[in-house]
């Protein structure tokens, strides 16, 4: 028994001691709030209490209780257009927005890098793929998507290759350097795109080359099945509230653009509907701040992030000068934009993945 | 469903509730720091289980489910602050930090060995909470994978590293390298 255990045990013995006044009949009154059934009666009055009441005819609360917890599971409405969301932007936490604190970006070389956007000197390098793919046991991989959290977690996806054999994984560290990047497990999945947190932070969704899947950002299973997919899509993107998801399918030349489908998302459980609803917009696809789904025209633009305040839009372009960056009035999309100098001696960047 | 089914399931959930809920709310307690979060978790985590009850109710552990619902709550819960302290900064508010960090540490917070929380707290949150499932609640490394699922060598892994990051930030020795392989 070395002394950090007895100091943990001691700690964990005054911890119960700290916490053995609870009082679960008190406490039965928040769980059914939390678990929305409050106004139902209350639950703890006890079988008999319950028996009664069904003797008395009033029983059938429960009955319907458990329809709804079956209803909550199965399909939720398809959604019709106009796509709008009812719930608001959620800011009770977020300040005034005030300027971008950091992007996180891929480069041409495939590195993770945070860009600090008010001090570029003190950007970093958050990933080196060589190193990775090592500590992976495998010969090479790519970082094929990045996202940042409201939180400063840079959330990453590296396809790692060892001959023919390919090593999906899920990665998150802390932009600030303060951290090795942690794997999240996810059980069974193909090559990985695309990882997008939840405006709340609480989840990912990514596709695993099959399906399009949302997991919590602490691991563990899935809520629901994933979106099957014949097809490689590009941008995802979560509309302000966290209920509906939306992505492009593929496109290119020829192709008229740009299409999106978009799926109905429980924000808290990230339980996803069975149907999706599609459209096809003049112009790059992403949700406004009411959520509604809005085409961006300029065509030079590869990637477009909303900030978490919602306030105000990122796009990126590559070209032979480097990474362009602009910000926009997401409202607005043909209004004003303004280039973000950042002061950064860059390098041109190659195909970008870009968060902030 | 048959209504006598029904009110089985109304003294099954109240019995699973007595039973798990100061454990959770220890557990809570440990990962937050503080007594007051912990119990609102705690009664979050066991209102999402309320309302699946009926397929909860049929799984091997509901125990490890409830816990692992308590320990994304937290996670969630750790970062919101975290936004909370980050927004007052970018803002520049020094005055309004202030009360944050006194709210934080207000009447609700865990007293005493406060060097050892203080360390706990700097734990990552599978680390901080696989060192709480061993010590508040014994549970054996196939029982704390169950919970986080994950593979046992992986709780291993964390202990491990929570085990040296504790005994560093405390400036204690430790001789785990060789314990958290078993």
């Amino acid at each position: 028994m070395t002394r950090l255990e007895d100091e943990l045990r001691a700690a964990a013995a005054e911890l119960h001691q700290a916490t053995a006044d609870v009082d679960p009949d008190a406490a039965m009154a928040g769980v059914l709030d939390r678990s929305g059934r409050r106004s139902r009666g209350p639950l703890f009055a006890g079988a008999a209490a319950v028996v009664a009441a069904l003797v008395m005819g009033v029983g059938l609360w429960w009955q319907d209780d458990r329809d709804d917890v079956v209803a909550d599971r199965v399909d939720e409405p398809t959604p019709t257009t106009p796509e709008t969301s009812t719930t608001q932007v959620t800011t009770t936490t977020a300040p005034e927005w005030s300027g971008p604190p950091m992007l996180v970006v891929v480069d041409r070389a495939g590195n993770l890098m945070a860009i600090d956007l008010v001090d570029g000197s003190r950007s970093r390098q958050l990933v080196d793929p060589a190193e990775l793919a090592s500590s992976l046991g495998v010969s090479s991989g790519t970082i094929d998507g990045v996202d940042l959290s409201p939180d400063g977690m840079a959330a990453f996806t590296f396809n790692g290759r060892e001959g023919d054999r390919l090593v999906p994984s899920l990665f998150e560290v802390p932009v600030d350097g303060s951290g090795e990047p942690e794997r999240i497990d996810l059980a069974g999945t193909g090559y990985l795109l695309e990882p997008e947190y939840s405006p709340s932070g609480r989840l990912f969704a990514v596709y695993t080359g099959a399906e399009l899947v949302v997991v919590p950002v602490d691991g563990g299973a899935p809520a629901s099945p994933g979106v099957p997919l014949g097809y490689t899509p590009t941008r995802l993107l979560w509309s302000p509230a966290g209920d509906r998801l939306m992505w492009v399918p593929a496109y290119g030349r020829g192709s008229p653009c740009c299409p999106y489908v978009s799926v109905p998302v429980d924000p808290v459980t990230g339980e996803l509907a069975s149907e999706a609803s599609e459209g096809t917009l003049p112009g790059l696809p992403y949700f406004d701040t009411k959520g509604e789904v809005r085409g961006q025209r300029n065509w030079s633009y590869q990637e477009i992030d909303v900030d978490a305040s919602g306030r105000h839009a990122v796009t990126a372009a590559t070209g032979t000068t480097g990474l362009v960056l602009e910000s926009w009035d997401p409202d607005d999309p043909d209004g004003d934009r303004h280039p973000l100098d950042l002061n950064l001696d860059l390098p041109p960047f190659g195909p970008v993945h870009v968060a902030w | 469903m048959s209504i006598v089914s029904a009110v089985t399931e109304v003294s099954t959930f109240e019995q699973f509730f007595r039973d798990q809920y100061p454990g959770i709310v220890a557990l809570c307690a440990w990962l937050t720091g503080d007594r007051a979060t912990a119990e609102d978790l705690a009664q979050e985590a066991f209102g999402a289980v309320h309302r699946r009850w009926g397929e909860v109710c049929r799984l091997d552990r509901p125990g490890a489910y409830t816990r692992r619902i308590a320990i994304n709550l937290s996670s969630n819960e750790r970062r919101r602050r975290g936004r909370e302290r980050r927004a007052v900064r970018r803002i520049g508010d020094g005055g309004q930090l202030e009360m944050l960090e006194l709210a934080t540490a207000g009447p609700g917070r865990i007293e005493g060995r406060e060097p050892l929380w203080r360390a706990v707290a700097e734990l990552p949150l599978q680390q901080r909470a696989a060192i709480g499932l061993r010590y508040l609640e014994d549970l054996s490394t196939d029982e704390i994978a169950a919970v986080l699922q994950c593979s046992p060598a992986t709780v291993r892994v964390h202990l491990h590293r929570a085990h040296r990051r504790l005994a560093e930030l405390l400036g204690f020795t430790t001789d785990h390298d060789e314990e958290d392989q078993g």
